[in-house]
């Protein structure tokens, strides 16, 4: 079965592309040598007639349908569309500029924001700090050895309820053969939980009591290494 | 002997047109230097076209009525955008068309919402009323004389069916008449797009109206 492209669309070559042009007879739309070409297989062909009777029906049918014109009182209308164009003025359709450009400029907007706080949150999650180290020794069960700690400051400044970013922090452990081992942890986002996590796991492990696993992800690396820190 | 030749008729008919697009085009012209009263003749000329366009895309007379005026406003509103004004017609009507087609999604939504409402706050019989209703969609019967109400509403049934291009199609060519260059101006496709359009659903047509013709 040949096919061929009708305003953008496959049609069959066949009966489809005759009832096609039958429709267009029927609306008068054909130019005279079609129309010449569609009369005659009128005339030889009996599918084609039936093809138009029932094209023609339905046209009858819709003319019928259109020459239904809406009960509109149109002397109340013309007076009710009288007195809204009075207060209309031409040009008050268009819309503002800003409304105009508005999708576009709020999705520029947010995209400045989200680096804005982007930029601003890597900045303080302490990529850049320069925040000193200081020391602190925390004294150990009652017949083991003490542990040193060295902390962020700003951890300890605000204390363990407060909101710090502490990036990093190590303990310096004395061995029972004399040597210092020293291990750095290092803690990931977000940086208020971690610090507050940080002086926690600290303490407890100053005072010889076993880490217990958080149920606030600070960082796998730093549970790990916490626990292994343990005596 | 005074006998009219058939290309005489024609030519007058031609002559008729031609007058009849300068003085709309004189009238546009007007109203968009700011002639309120050319605007209003102009809305005179097209109303009732525009009204049975609408009224056979929204099925009931009052919705009509408001959205002719409200599209007539707009066009008022909107009348310096025109760039061709020899083609304020098309214009007008695919403001039409647009806003009919935004109405019946809002009243699909209305409708929709109104009938979880329904069948959540009432239990059983008022939810099931307004489903068949919707269903029949008497709600959109259009008003139509009583002798031939059946197979009107049978016909606005059937169009609302169909899908859109072929339904603004159908009812800009089939039903009123409108040029095929000015459909396919306000369908947005070419002009074999709006006769592949109209065959197809008069075809759909006769099938939803099975056994009514």
């Amino acid at each position: 079965m040949k096919w061929e492209k009708v305003a953008g669309m496959s049609v069959k070559s066949d009966t489809q592309h005759l009832e096609f042009l039958i429709s267009q007879y029927v609306d008068g739309t054909l130019d005279v040598n079609t129309r010449k070409t569609v009369e005659q297989e009128l005339v030889r062909n009996r599918d084609a007639r039936e093809i138009y009777r029932q094209q023609q029906e339905v046209q009858d049918v819709l003319d019928d349908y259109g020459n239904r014109l809406p009960w509109i009182n149109w002397d109340e209308f013309d007076k009710t569309l009288a007195t809204k164009l009075e207060n209309e003025t031409m040009g008050s359709g268009e819309r503002a500029w800003w409304v105009r450009w508005g999708k576009s400029m709020s999705v520029a907007a947010a995209l400045l924001i989200a680096v804005g706080v982007g930029y601003s949150w890597r900045a303080w999650s302490g990529g850049e700090g320069t925040q000193e180290q200081v020391n602190m020794a925390v004294g150990g069960p009652a017949n083991g050895p003490s542990k040193t700690f060295s902390i962020n400051e700003d951890v300890v400044a605000r204390g363990a309820g407060g909101v710090g970013s502490l990036s990093e922090f190590s303990v310096e452990m004395p061995t029972r053969s004399g040597s210092v081992v020293r291990n750095r942890v290092d803690i990931s986002p977000p940086p208020e939980m971690a610090a507050k996590l940080a002086l926690d796991d600290i303490i407890k492990i100053g005072t010889g009591v076993q880490a217990q696993p958080s149920s606030v992800t600070a960082g796998a690396e730093r549970r790990e290494t916490l626990v292994d820190l343990v005596p | 002997m005074n006998q009219r030749l058939p290309s005489d008729d024609a030519q007058q008919a031609e002559v008729k047109q031609a007058m009849a697009a300068a003085q709309e085009l004189t009238l546009v012209l007007a109203a968009k230097a700011g002639d309120r009263g050319a605007f209003g003749q102009l809305a005179q000329l097209y109303q009732r076209q525009c009204a049975a366009v609408a009224l056979r895309l929204l099925g009931n007379t009052h919705d009509t009525a408001e959205l002719v005026q409200e599209a007539l406003i707009k066009a008022y509103r909107c009348l310096h955008q025109l760039q061709q004004s020899e083609r304020f017609g098309p214009w007008l009507m695919r403001i039409v068309t647009n806003l009919a087609l935004n109405f019946r999604r809002g009243r699909a939504r209305r409708q929709a919402i109104s009938l979880e409402q329904s069948s959540a706050g009432a239990d059983g019989e008022g939810g099931e009323d307004l489903r068949s209703t919707i269903a029949g969609r008497d709600l959109d019967r259009p008003e139509v004389p009583m002798a031939s109400a059946d197979l009107g509403s049978s016909i606005q049934r059937a169009l609302d069916a169909l899908p859109e291009k072929q339904r603004l199609a159908l009812v800009m060519f089939a039903i009123e008449k409108m040029p095929q260059k000015d459909v396919a101006d306000i369908l947005n496709c070419s002009v074999e797009a709006v006769k592949w359009h109209v065959f197809t659903a008069r075809k759909k047509l006769r099938e939803l109206l099975d056994g009514q013709i």
